[in-house]
């Protein structure tokens, strides 16, 4: 409870922000000024359709909004004075063709994807060179997808989003509205999701999981971090975890198929079990397989 | 046994390895293995979880990894009363006929051989255990499977 009443005030916050970021962007834009704020700068452009945004930053935060219209608001707010130069560096290009925006904080920093790490690995640290900070704010038309690659900074993604895609180092990931799909990629931070409908894939070493409302299709990788998930709608939730521990709350009337293991972690439900069950069908059953080495297991009905 | 003497192994070789390419990929070595070390512990951690199990489902003493800080420890749990109490030949008045592949037969015969018992005592103190397993898991230590069909 203690989490999700986290989650909500997090989710409050920033709503608050959003709708003042949403008021200075208007401002803004209707005044056709490229430099707003001291530290702010802005661009926009005209989609045609949905947008796919591929969004980097090392420090740097990222939000992602969206509205229904075909305008694509990117505005980007330097730290500190000392940052202000970096926002010159940002790189910002939108192809009118295919609908794909793309704000590199960082220029030629090799870090557009966490898949290139050798560069990454070069530097000397994971925040080597990470400490001057662009926070990036995206307002995208409605039903667009968005892809997010950031070391240390969080993320959040608010509004009609379909897909989400996001590989951070040890920035936190927070999805605050429904999605179709989400794929998350985390050494560190932790990951909080709303409800997603079709795919959940979150592989993460330490940082933490929750979902209050898990996909048909969940799969969940950890080594360290707790898993916190909520089953609502059936489907198949595969867990694997070393030392955090997993609870699945299911929401009332829905039929379980429960495979657990855990090599020195206690198990327990609270929904009773047996070989048969009432005899729901496949299709009717969330079927829930974990297996974690000294993780503990609690099976929930959801409050 | 300790994570690190594994972890610590591999990135010697990786370090090895890298030699061949010179110092720069020297260094990309170094830091990849500094890099990749969570990720080593959790694969080996999990290669320990998924023996353990298969062990524990042929044996009749599980195994339990216990883990503090670096070290890895396997105990076997023996519980005082785990076990039933031995039935009395005059205690086996029932009988059933029981239909089973040959493989399966085989395995049971090499599995009670292994503890010193018939197939016959084995194949009764499995199903005694089974029996007692079985039914809705309440919270508490000891509990190392989790399986059944239920509804919220």
């Amino acid at each position: 409870m203690g989490q999700d009443r986290a989650l909500d005030d997090r989710v409050r916050g920033y709503e608050a922000g959003r709708r003042t970021f949403n008021r200075k962007m208007q401002h803004t834009h209707e005044k056709g000024l490229r430099m707003k704020f001291e530290h702010e700068r802005t661009a926009s452009f005209t989609s045609t359709k949905e947008v796919l945004a591929c969004v980097s930053t090392r420090s740097g935060d990222v939000s992602i909004d969206t509205h229904d219209d075909r305008e694509i608001l990117v505005a980007l707010r330097a730290h500190s004075t000392a940052d202000q130069h970096l926002l010159d560096q940002v790189v910002v290009t939108f192809d009118a063709e295919t609908n794909v925006l793309r704000v590199r904080a960082q220029k030629n920093d090799g870090f557009e994807s966490l898949l290139n790490i050798k560069e990454l690995l070069k530097k000397r640290t994971w925040t080597d060179g990470f400490d001057g900070g662009v926070d990036v704010h995206v307002t995208l038309p409605s039903g667009s997808s968005v892809e997010i690659a950031t070391a240390s900074g969080d993320s959040e993604i608010q509004g009609d989003v379909v897909h989400v895609t996001a590989a951070t180092a040890s920035g936190d990931v927070v999805v605050a509205s429904d999605v179709v799909t989400l794929d998350v990629k985390s050494a560190s931070g932790d990951v909080r999701a709303h409800r997603v409908h079709e795919r959940m894939e979150c592989q993460n070493a330490s940082g933490n999981v929750q979902c209050t409302g898990a996909a048909s299709t969940t799969v969940i990788r950890t080594a360290s971090g707790d898993v916190d998930v909520m089953a609502t709608m059936t489907g198949d939730i595969s867990v694997r975890a070393v030392s955090g521990d997993v609870r699945i709350a299911v929401a009332l009337g829905l039929a379980v198929d429960v495979k657990g293991i855990s090599v020195s972690g206690e198990m327990a439900s609270s929904i009773a079990l047996d070989a048969e069950g009432d005899g729901a069908s496949a299709s009717e059953t969330v079927t829930i397989e974990i297996t974690t080495v000294s993780g503990d297991v609690h099976i929930d009905r959801a409050p | 046994m300790l994570i690190s003497e594994l972890t610590d192994g591999i990135r010697d070789d990786l370090r090895t390895l890298a030699r061949i390419g010179g110092q720069e990929t020297s260094e990309v070595a170094e830091r990849l293995g500094a890099a990749l070390e969570p990720a080593l512990r959790a694969h080996y951690l999990t290669a320990l979880n998924l023996l353990i199990q298969e062990f524990n489902l042929l044996d009749a003493s599980p195994l339990t990894l216990n883990l503090e800080g670096d070290e890895v420890r396997l105990v076997r749990l023996v519980t005082a009363n785990a076990e039933p109490t031995a039935a009395t030949p005059s205690e086996y008045s029932a009988r059933i006929a029981l239909r089973l592949s040959d493989e399966l037969k085989e395995n049971i015969e090499t599995l009670a051989t292994d503890v010193g018992a018939s197939m016959n005592s084995w194949i009764v103190r499995t199903l005694e255990r089974s029996v007692r397993d079985d039914g809705p898991r309440v919270p508490g230590r000891g509990s190392h499977q989790l399986r059944g069909k239920g509804r919220a």
